[in-house]
C-alpha cells in the first residue's frame, strides 16, 4: 500500500465516526452520511496523487466530502460550500434544547459549529474547507458560541465573561 | 476569564457529539472498491472471455503499426499566444456582479470576487489597471484603503491552448474576474488583533461602536474611465434600542450574517484586489476526456504499486512511457493538445517522524504540452504510447518516491481535486540515487 493510501486510510479509521456524525447533521440522515463518507474517501483515494500537502489531509478530504454531499443532494455545485448547507441535529429528540439553540443560528454558523465541535477540525482546517479566512472562522465561532451560550441558559455573568475573553 | 470560554467549548463539543453520535460501521474495503482499487476479478462466461481476448488481439494488431512510441515534445505552454487587442470594454458592454464577498458589516473580513462579463456581441478588452471607489452619500465618510494589482495578462494568455478566454479579447459570455479580500472597518476605539491572536470579539460591542454610515455601491473604474457601479447588497445592521444585545440584520438570498471581527485598522476599511483573471463561459475539462493513463509495467494491486522501480541519478533525465487508452466506444481525437504535469513525491512527505526537510522534499511539478499532433484518431480500446522525460535537479533529494503523471486542469496552478471528474493520470515507483 502506498503512503498516500495509508495516510487516507489512517484518517478514515481514526475519523470515520466524526465524519459520519458531522455529515449526518449536514445532510440530514445517518444513512446518507455514511454513503457520503464512503464516496468521499473513495474519491480522495482515486485522486490522491493530486494532494500536494498544501494543507491538512483531513481538510482536503472534508472539502471533497462537502462537495460530494452537495452533489448527492442534487444542489448546484457552483454554490459556495459555506452557504450550501443548513445543518441540524439528525435526531432533534436527543437534545431538544440544543437542537432549538442551533436552529437560531444562521446556516453558515451552524456549519462552522458542526465542523468545529463534531468533526473536531481546527480553525485552519475549517478555513481551508469553507474557503474563508481563519479570522472569519474565529469570528463566526465566537458569534455562534455567544448565541448558543445565551440560548442554553448561561448566566449573565458567564456571558459577560465570554464576551471579554477576547479583550 | 478564559474559564467559561473553555467550559463552553467542552460543553458544546460533548453535547453535540452526544446528540449526533451514533456508531456507524466503517468499511475501508468498501471505500477501496468504490475507488476501483480492490475489485475482485469479475467472472465472465468462458465464451465471452475468449471473444474479448480475440478482440483485444485484433485491436492490438490493428493499432501496432500506426501507434508506435510518440516522441517527447518537451514544449512548455506558450507564453505569448495572444489574440489581437480588441477595443476597450465600455460600461454598456459589461454586466458586473459581486459574488459572495464584500457584504456589509462592521468588522467583517472575507474573500469574494467581482465578475465583469462581456454581454456585447463584439469582443472587448479589459487591460490595464482598474480602480475601485465606493459610491453613495456615505462613501466620503468611510476611510477605505483600496489596493489593486496589475492585470496579469501574460500569465493567463499562456493558457489559451486549453483556455480560450483572454483579457485582450473577451468574447460574449467570457468574463474577467477579480478576487478581492475585504476587511471592513472597525468602529472607533476598536483594537487591531496582533498576528496569531485571533480574537473572538463578541458582536455586541462592535455593533455598538458602528458608525452606521455605509456606502451604497462600489464602482469599478476601467482604464479609459468607464465606470461600472455595483450596488452593495446588504442593508446595514441595526440595533434595536430596547434590546442592544440582539442584532437585527437584513440579508438577501442565502447570505448568512457576516462574521464580525476587527481585522482592519480601527476606523477604516481595506479592500485588496488580487488581479483580474479571464474566465471562459465553457471550461474544457481534461478530466472528461475518455482516456485512461497507465505507465507500462506498473500495476496497482490492492492499493499498492507493483512492478519495476525506476532508478534515476541526480542531474540525469528520467525517461519513461505513458500509455493513453481510449475507453469510449467511439474513435477519439484530440481537438487541442492538453497539458500534463509530472513530478516526484517522496515517501517521507507522509511520514510524521521524518525531518521537516524530508517532509518538504519534492521535485517540483513541471508542465508540458502533450505531443498529440502526431497521434491522429485513437480507435475505441486502442492505446497510444508517449515517451516522457523528467529532468532531475542536481540537488534533488535522494530517496524513494512516486513518479506521478497527470493531465492538467484547464488552469495552470489549479490543483483543486475534482470530485465530479476522474483524474487521468498514472504513478510509478521511483528512486533518486547519487
Amino acid at each position: 500500500m502506498d503512503r498516500q493510501t495509508k495516510a487516507i486510510e489512517d484518517v478514515y479509521s481514526r475519523r470515520y465516526q466524526g465524519f459520519r456524525g458531522a455529515l449526518a447533521g449536514i445532510v440530514g440522515s445517518y444513512e446518507l452520511a455514511h454513503d457520503v463518507v464512503q464516496e468521499s474517501f473513495a474519491r480522495a483515494l482515486a485522486s490522491r496523487s493530486d494532494y500536494r500537502g498544501e494543507g491538512p489531509l483531513e481538510a482536503w478530504i472534508w472539502k471533497i466530502a462537502l462537495r460530494t454531499a452537495l452533489e448527492m443532494r442534487g444542489r448546484p455545485i457552483e454554490l459556495e460550500l459555506v452557504d450550501a448547507f443548513e445543518p441540524e441535529l439528525p435526531r432533534p429528540d436527543r437534545d431538544e434544547e440544543l437542537g432549538a439553540a442551533l436552529k437560531e443560528l444562521s446556516p453558515r454558523r451552524r456549519l462552522v459549529v458542526f465542523l468545529r465541535y463534531v468533526a473536531d477540525l481546527d480553525y485552519r482546517e475549517i478555513a481551508r474547507v469553507c474557503e474563508i479566512s481563519e479570522g472569519t472562522v474565529a469570528a463566526t465561532l465566537a458569534q455562534a458560541k455567544a448565541a448558543l451560550a445565551s440560548s442554553l441558559g448561561y448566566s449573565n455573568q458567564e456571558l459577560q465573561e465570554l464576551r471579554e475573553v477576547a479583550e | 476569564m478564559k474559564k467559561h470560554s473553555d467550559n463552553l467549548d467542552m460543553m458544546l463539543s460533548r453535547r453535540l457529539k452526544s446528540a449526533v453520535g451514533e456508531d456507524g460501521v466503517a468499511n475501508w474495503f468498501d471505500v477501496r472498491r468504490r475507488a476501483g482499487e480492490s475489485d475482485a476479478p469479475v467472472r465472465w462466461p468462458r465464451r465471452r472471455v475468449l471473444l474479448v481476448a480475440a478482440l483485444i488481439v485484433l485491436a492490438v494488431a490493428a493499432c501496432a503499426g500506426s501507434t508506435g512510441l510518440i516522441p517527447w515534445l518537451g514544449r512548455k505552454p506558450a507564453v505569448s499566444i495572444s489574440p489581437p487587442l480588441a477595443p476597450a470594454c465600455k460600461a454598456k458592454d459589461i454586466r458586473a456582479a459581486l459574488q459572495t464577498g464584500l457584504q456589509y458589516e462592521t468588522g467583517d473580513s472575507r474573500d469574494g470576487w467581482i465578475r465583469l462579463t462581456n454581454i456585447n456581441r463584439r469582443p472587448c478588452s479589459l487591460t490595464g489597471r482598474p480602480r475601485l471607489v465606493f459610491t453613495g452619500a456615505a462613501a466620503r465618510s468611510v476611510r477605505v484603503s483600496i489596493t489593486s494589482k496589475k492585470f496579469r495578462v501574460d500569465r493567463h494568455d499562456r493558457m489559451r491552448l486549453l483556455h480560450p478566454a483572454s483579457l485582450r479579447a473577451l468574447r460574449r459570455g467570457d468574463a474577467a474576474v477579480a478576487y478581492i479580500t475585504w476587511a471592513s472597518w472597525c468602529g472607533p476605539g476598536s483594537r487591531t488583533p496582533t498576528p496569531g491572536d485571533l480574537r473572538e470579539e463578541p458582536m455586541y460591542r462592535l455593533i455598538r461602536r458602528q458608525s452606521g454610515a455605509v456606502p451604497d455601491g462600489l464602482a469599478v473604474i476601467l482604464r479609459d474611465g468607464n465606470r461600472i457601479v455595483i450596488p452593495l447588497p446588504v442593508k446595514p445592521v441595526t440595533v434595536p434600542p430596547a434590546n442592544p444585545d440582539k442584532m437585527t440584520a437584513h440579508f438577501p438570498k442565502v447570505h448568512a450574517p457576516a462574521a464580525p471581527g476587527c481585522y482592519g485598522k480601527p476606523g477604516s476599511a481595506a479592500l485588496l484586489v488580487l488581479g483580474f483573471e479571464a474566465e471562459s463561459r465553457s471550461k474544457p475539462r481534461t478530466a472528461q476526456l475518455p482516456l485512461r493513463a497507465t505507465i507500462p509495467g506498473v500495476k496497482l494491486v490492492d492499493g499498492q504499486l507493483v512492478g519495476s522501480r525506476y532508478h534515476v541519478r541526480q542531474g540525469a533525465v528520467l525517461r519513461y512511457v505513458v500509455a493513453l487508452t481510449n475507453t469510449s466506444k467511439r474513435p477519439f481525437r484530440f481537438r487541442t493538445c492538453p497539458l500534463y504535469d509530472e513530478g516526484i513525491m517522496y515517501m517521507s512527505q507522509f511520514s510524521a517522524t521524518a525531518p521537516i526537510q524530508q517532509r518538504n522534499a519534492i521535485i517540483p511539478r513541471t508542465t508540458y504540452v502533450l505531443n498529440c499532433r502526431q497521434v491522429g484518431t485513437i480507435a475505441p480500446g486502442a492505446t497510444v504510447r508517449f515517451a516522457m522525460e523528467l529532468p532531475i535537479p542536481e540537488n534533488a533529494f535522494l530517496g524513494k518516491g512516486e513518479l506521478y503523471w497527470k493531465l492538467s486542469y484547464p488552469f495552470e496552478g489549479d490543483s483543486t481535486p475534482t470530485p465530479y471528474g476522474t483524474l487521468i493520470g498514472a504513478v510509478a515507483r521511483v528512486e533518486v540515487v547519487k
